[in-house]
């Protein structure tokens, strides 16, 4: 390849500044660059990025030679710009600082000294350096379709090209002022000498190489002048790989950023970023340069620094859901393979996943009038050890594109929710996140949630229902944002849920605690043989082909869930008007069957809440922007199932159990708390017909406890009074 | 000059003829070739003295050298110039030079490095910090060291050998002469080991946990994961196949050693000031005396680490080994079991677990979930604080790599299980359970007290949780955690149930009694001579990359009786205890050095299974 001819690349650039266009809004030309360098002939702005889509735009050879040479083409263009700058300036400005005088005096000696052209005398080096005469600096802007790179594949073919990377700050210097051309003044002759500096450390100039000085030999010392020379922000940064870059097994790399003039203070530790900027080589100098020959420490000069947070990313990769991706999802049974998508490892359990689906997708926020109802959808797992819940939960936390995973038997309140901790270093009281406000809008995964202390228990109350946490210790008070889903499992009390016992009972946790979970789900480890056999031939099969054996359906990428699911989170679906009206219905018809059900969940007006949440959870799934009544019907399904799932059992366990208990049961029931406690024979007989019970059971049960003295039934056998 | 010795001792010179030849150009693959071509075998191996039992200033420079070791931390990949020119002072007669295996621009002092040359090329290598296996045991070490023929002569066995973990020297004076039968250096390292005792008298603090990093604070800390260790660690530059390493390999690399100390910093120097943290500095550039450099030309990842075994199962040596094995399996496995069960007071049942616990190896990952791992958890111990150790002692003996981890409220508060990334230093802080696969981990729970467990010793324990069920650790690395996999077996030494979760839990059943246990297990010291001792290492070894499936009709049977079991009463047998029982088939299978179960077997499983649930039934209105 010839040596390119950088005059004629120069020319190109100043063409390209003084030329370029793009159409603005009311149809004239706006030109994007001639306006900047106006601004920067007056000195009221700094940095001028290159956009490389217009130099694309523009002259394509161009934009790849930047892009493979970005260092020498940033002087280049910044010579350009000086070149041109001149006559970009429409009136005197006001001198800024001292530096601008510096300029202006400089300039004017130049003239007055030589007003025939260059010097020739001189020494070439003794001219002002261009760096010194800048007063604005060029960044280049990469073609928006450059993809970002991983660290790791930022390799030595790539020094000396602009590179796009990602990553996270692990460190970042403060800024400091760095030298870009030392001014020395001879303290014989007078004269100054200029050092342009491109590596981290200079040797200075110690001899006057003046033409006085050479010629006379009078051996002038030089000194450096502070005021005279030209200092640039400067700042260090160290990124490491974003987790999702490394490869199992490897250790993420990190990479040296250096940031000069505007690219300074933009970025703290732990910020995610997206950086632009040219991959270099570090010069060293000296004796270690000497000693360490053959190695060289690599940075990348930074030209656009750009902060991200980690939803915006998300979405970012949502938007790129492809049309392909779209038909693989919207098919009729979306909402089936979604769910069974969740965990696909588990068997079974198909309604439980749904929930868990819905839970991810979460219902919309509302604030009627200031009051905040949570949109989130808090769900708690029961069920008997070895049930796969903490497989389920762990699924979710590797779903979920934010998730915390905690035990409850491993945090305390302060670990769920936030700390005051001083700083060791400075004495500072700060706030530290506990995993509730880490997992903001997110999901808090709670496994062993019974095992928890009671007073670290309350902590999620406000959680639960306020979504946030308030503080008020050691003199910080604040009230930190905790919009979280919390998917809680508990192991019942005594080892095994004891279906005759309440919920509360069994797995002793509170009803105030326990009302905020929209679904309470039991999973229970039930024989049955076909269930079992195909489970026994699941587990063998894993343990013989070291995966799971192929399911029946491919189970959705986990990518693209998450990207679907955050599709869906964009939604904010409505209750129409006409819907409100039977889903009051449904909600009274809930109520009454509570009532004369006496089972052993209970029915608030959280439930109701709940039922909305799902639907328009459930909407959201769908991408539709109104509930229908399909979804309200499918929400208070699973609040049926859910329900099913915790009494079920107790028709399970007692029908073979004893009838004669469970009249007994009854009639206890009917019998009046206070006064005498007797209860018609005639009412007991229509209650209990009433409830699928034969006449002849109930006359046994009532001779049976007569017998037992429980009770003593009167002459007429009409009436029954407890003893 | 051709020979040995040309190759060995001037690998720098083969490279740049190689370079020149090649029209000033050379690919790994051609060094690589020229190598391995010398390399062919294991006994031309032998030849090459290895950095884990030479020490460094024994060694010539930019000579060949072999290293064995696991890989700690994973550098950023550095720059350096692939081919440089060099300029003659007095004749301006310009030459190109290759760059690759070396750390400094090499030049006659007519000549001078031109660093501003256009001929020069920027390539890049990754840089590994390697440290000596963790928890290597010492029968492999001296194994490795006199497999090994160097003129270095006595010097090689003058070795960097860690020093044994127990206290007490009378008892490792034994276990040496137990060990080190028919070893001819023997003498020399037992010399050796009360000198170097002597000299390091804090690494008797580091075993204990107590004093968990005290041993280093005169020298720069070289980030060992087990504390007390003091190995030879390596700064390993790589130049190729860098995607093929994972950080917890554990490698042989051969390669040129490098220690010019031109590549020394110091302190006082102040320049990259700016750029580096002094921290950062002395963790990537240590002075090469302390942590020499190799560049890598051959690598061979080793799947085991038994000295006593080829590194390839391919190989006709291994295959031989294995029927040799199998011809009198029954004898060595009954043997086995009897010094098991010794050890455990006579419970035959614990010593079944126990052999079983030892050949586990996780050999898959259904998703997260690992599969043939069997964490143990042996409660009732004898309550002696010698227990642990003594047990320790015995494994280590068979086992290649083994650590034991005394777990008391202390240790928990302050010791740093989890690796950290030091952003400061950049680089990866170890923890005790960086570890590499297979190694036994012994925690030693009989020590615990109650007491307060601070926030460091919350997430230790969580972290030991996690390791046994999961079998990864979440690496620290500030801003988030990392999981990496881990293939370790973890066994528990307690009174009662273990407070961290395990697979199996066996309650003891002492049969056997005695006062003083130290002397109890001398007395086990005469069984285990080196040949029966060698018989075992070789059997553990081996059972872990055997090839075991079920037949179809087992299978069958297997899952009729999971369902059959489940009828009655489906507490009888949840998912998990499926998965343990066809997990101890494995083993157990595995242990009888047999390819497929057979019903028999499955029997005998479930038999086991049922006894050691009655045992747990009737201990628990005890504990």
């Amino acid at each position: 390849m010839p040596p390119r001819d950088y005059t004629e690349e120069k020319n190109k650039i100043s063409t390209f500044l003084r030329e370029f266009y793009t159409d603005s809004k009311d149809g004239g030309k706006d030109f994007v660059y001639g306006q900047q360098l106006t601004k920067i002939a007056h000195r009221e702005q700094v940095a001028l990025t290159i956009d490389l889509d217009h130099v694309f735009e523009h002259d394509p050879d161009l934009a790849e030679a930047v892009v493979e040479n970005a260092r020498r083409y940033v002087n280049l263009f910044a010579d350009s710009v000086s070149d041109i700058l001149p006559d970009y300036k429409e009136k005197e400005v006001v001198y800024k600082d001292s530096l601008d005088v510096y300029i202006e005096h400089r300039l004017l000696m130049e003239t007055r000294n030589h007003p025939d052209g260059p010097e020739v005398t001189r020494d070439p080096k003794n001219k002002y350096p261009s760096e010194l005469m800048r007063r604005y600096e060029v960044y280049f802007k990469a073609v928006s379709n450059q993809k970002h790179v991983a660290i790791r594949d930022v390799k030595a073919e790539n020094i000396g090209e602009l590179c796009c990377v990602k990553g996270i700050v692990t460190r970042a210097t403060e800024v400091k002022p760095m030298m870009v051309v030392a001014t020395y003044t001879c303290d014989i002759c007078g004269n100054e000498t200029y050092q342009p500096i491109n590596s981290p450390s200079f040797m200075p100039l110690i001899m006057c190489p003046s033409q006085d000085c050479t010629t006379n030999k009078s051996g002038g010392r030089l000194y450096l002048q502070t005021r005279g020379s030209k200092f640039v922000k400067f700042q260090e940064i160290k990124i490491q790989e974003h987790s999702d870059q490394v490869p199992v097994g490897n250790i993420p790399r990190s990479m040296t950023l250096f940031c000069r003039g505007e690219t300074t203070r933009l970025v703290q530790p732990g910020d995610h970023v997206s950086v632009t900027g040219i991959f270099m080589p570090m010069l060293k100098t000296g004796f270690q340069g000497m000693a360490q020959g053959l190695l060289s420490d690599t940075y990348l000069e930074s030209h656009r620094l750009i902060k991200m947070n980690k939803t915006e990313d998300d979405e970012l990769e949502a938007a790129e859901l492809t049309e392909d991706e779209l038909k693989q999802l919207a098919e009729d049974d979306f909402y089936d393979k979604l769910a069974s998508s969740i965990a696909p490892e588990i068997y079974g359990h198909e309604d439980v996943k749904k929930a868990l689906l819905l839970l991810l997708v979460g219902g919309v926020d509302k604030s009627p009038r200031g009051m905040k109802i949570r949109g989130n959808i808090n769900i708690c797992l029961m069920g008997d050890p070895g049930v796969a819940k903490s497989q389920l939960l762990s699924y979710i936390d590797r779903l979920a594109p934010r998730s915390q995973y905690t035990t409850g038997r491993g945090s305390s309140g302060v670990g769920l929710t936030a700390a005051v901790m001083k700083d060791p270093l400075t004495g500072e009281m700060t706030l530290e996140g506990g995993a509730l406000v880490l997992a903001d809008q997110g999901v808090c995964c709670i496994d062993e949630f019974d095992k928890m202390m009671d007073s670290d228990r309350t902590a999620i109350h406000e959680v639960m229902e306020q979504q946030t946490i308030s503080i008020a210790k050691a003199g910080i008070m604040t009230s930190l944002n905790a919009r979280v889903s919390i998917l809680a499992a508990a192991n019942p009390a005594y080892g095994r849920y004891n279906p005759k016992k309440t919920v509360e009972q069994n797995i002793q946790l509170p009803a105030a605690l326990l009302s905020r979970f929209d679904l309470l789900w039991l999973i229970q480890d039930k024989a049955d043989r076909e269930n079992d056999l195909r489970l026994a031939q699941h587990i063998t099969y894993v343990h013989q082909h070291n995966v799971h054996p192929p399911c029946q359906f491919t189970p959705l990428d986990m990518k693209l869930m998450r990207r679907y699911i955050a599709l869906c989170k964009k939604k904010q679906p409505t209750v129409p008007e006409g819907l409100a009206e039977y889903i009051t219905s449904a909600y009274v018809e809930m109520r009454k069957e509570a009532r004369n059900n006496k089972d052993m969940t209970f029915t608030s007006a959280r439930n109701l809440l709940a039922v909305l949440r799902l639907s328009t959870a459930l909407a959201r799934l769908r991408l539709a922007d109104a509930v229908e009544k399909e979804d309200v019907n499918e929400s208070m399904r699973l609040m049926e199932m859910s329900r099913d799932t915790l009494n079920s059992q107790t028709d399970l366990t007692k029908r073979p159990q004893n009838i004669t208990d469970q009249i007994f049961a009854v009639i206890r029931e009917m019998a009046p708390d206070k006064g005498v406690k007797s209860v018609k024979i005639a009412d007991i007989m229509e209650q209990c017909t009433s409830k699928g019970y034969k006449p002849d059971a109930v006359d046994e049960c009532i001779e049976e406890y007569e017998e037992l003295n429980v009770w003593q039934v009167n002459q007429a056998r009409s009436k029954l009074t407890f003893v | 000059m051709p020979g040995v010795e040309d190759w060995m001792n001037c690998p720098l010179n083969i490279i740049q003829n190689l370079f020149d030849q090649n029209g000033q150009n050379v690919t790994s693959t051609q060094v690589k070739e020229y190598f391995s071509k010398k390399l062919t075998g294991r006994e031309s191996l032998a030849w090459i003295p290895s950095l884990n039992d030479v020490p460094v200033h024994n060694l010539r420079p930019n000579t060949v050298v072999k290293y064995r070791c696991m890989i700690q931390d994973m550098f950023d990949p550095e720059l350096y110039l692939g081919v440089y020119e060099v300029n003659d002072v007095q004749t301006g007669q310009k030459s190109l030079k290759c760059g690759k295996y070396k750390d400094i621009a090499e030049c006659t002092p007519q000549q001078i490095v031109n660093m501003e040359s256009s001929d020069n090329k920027p390539m890049d290598r990754q840089t590994f910090y390697c440290v000596p296996i963790p928890g290597e045991a010492d029968w492999v070490k001296l194994a490795y060291a006199n497999q090994n023929i160097s003129d270095h002569g006595a010097s090689s066995s003058q070795s960097r050998l860690k020093r044994p973990l127990e206290d007490d020297q009378e008892k490792r004076g034994e276990k040496h002469s137990n060990n080190q039968n028919g070893d001819i250096n023997g003498d020399v390292s037992m010399e050796a080991e009360s000198v170097q005792q002597n000299n390091c008298p804090n690494q008797a603090n580091g075993t204990n946990g107590t004093g968990a990093r005290s041993g280093t604070n005169c020298k720069p800390d070289l980030n060992h994961p087990l504390p007390g260790e003091t190995g030879l660690t390596c700064l390993v530059k790589i130049y190729d196949d860098v995607d093929t390493f994972k950080v917890n390999d554990v490698v042989e690399f051969i390669g040129i050693l490098s220690v010019d100390p031109a590549m020394a910093q110091f302190p006082d120097s102040q320049e990259g000031e700016e750029f580096e943290t002094p921290e950062e500095r002395q963790a990537h550039s240590p002075p090469p005396s302390l942590v020499p450099r190799l560049h890598v030309i051959l690598y061979n990842k080793l799947n085991h680490d038994n000295p006593l075994l080829p590194p390839l199962k391919t190989e006709s040596a291994y295959t031989e080994a294995l029927s040799s094995l199998q011809s009198n399996i029954v004898n060595l496995r009954n043997e086995l079991i009897s010094v098991l069960e010794y050890s455990l007071l006579g419970d035959s049942l614990a010593a079944e677990y126990l052999l079983s616990h030892f050949i586990s190896n996780i050999y898959g990952r259904a998703d997260v979930m690992p599969l043939g791992k069997l964490s143990l958890n042996l409660s009732n111990c004898p309550n002696s604080r010698y227990y642990g150790g003594l047990m320790h002692r015995l494994i280590s003996a068979i086992l290649t790599k083994s650590h034991l981890l005394p777990m008391t409220i202390e240790n928990m508060n302050t010791m740093k299980l989890i690796p950290k990334k030091d952003i400061k230093a950049n680089r990866l802080e170890s923890g005790i359970l960086q570890l590499s696969d297979n190694t036994q981990l012994l925690i030693d729970e009989t020590l615990l007290q109650t007491g307060q467990l601070n926030p460091q010793g919350v997430k230790n324990v969580t972290a030991l949780g996690n390791l046994i069920t999961w079998q990864k650790v979440e690496y620290d690395f500030n801003f988030h955690s990392q999981p990496f996999s881990t293939n370790v077996n973890v066994l528990i030494l307690s009174e009662v149930k273990s407070l961290l979760p395990s697979d199996v839990q066996v309650p003891l059943n002492k049969k056997l009694t005695t006062d003083n246990i130290q002397e109890y297990f001398e007395q086990l010291d005469s069984r285990l001579t080196t040949e029966f001792l060698n018989k075992l290492r070789t059997y553990i070894t081996l059972t872990h990359t055997m090839d075991y499936s079920v037949s179809e009709d087992l299978q069958k049977v297997i899952q009729d009786d999971f369902v059959d079991s489940r009828k009655d009463n489906p507490k009888a047998m949840t998912i998990d205890d499926f998965h343990a029982l066809l997990n101890l088939l494995r083993l157990q299978t595995l242990s009888h050095c047999q390819p497929n179960p057979t019903p028999e077997m499955w029997n005998k499983v479930k038999t086991m299974e049922r006894e050691r649930r009655e045992r747990l039934t009737q201990a628990a209105p005890t504990s």
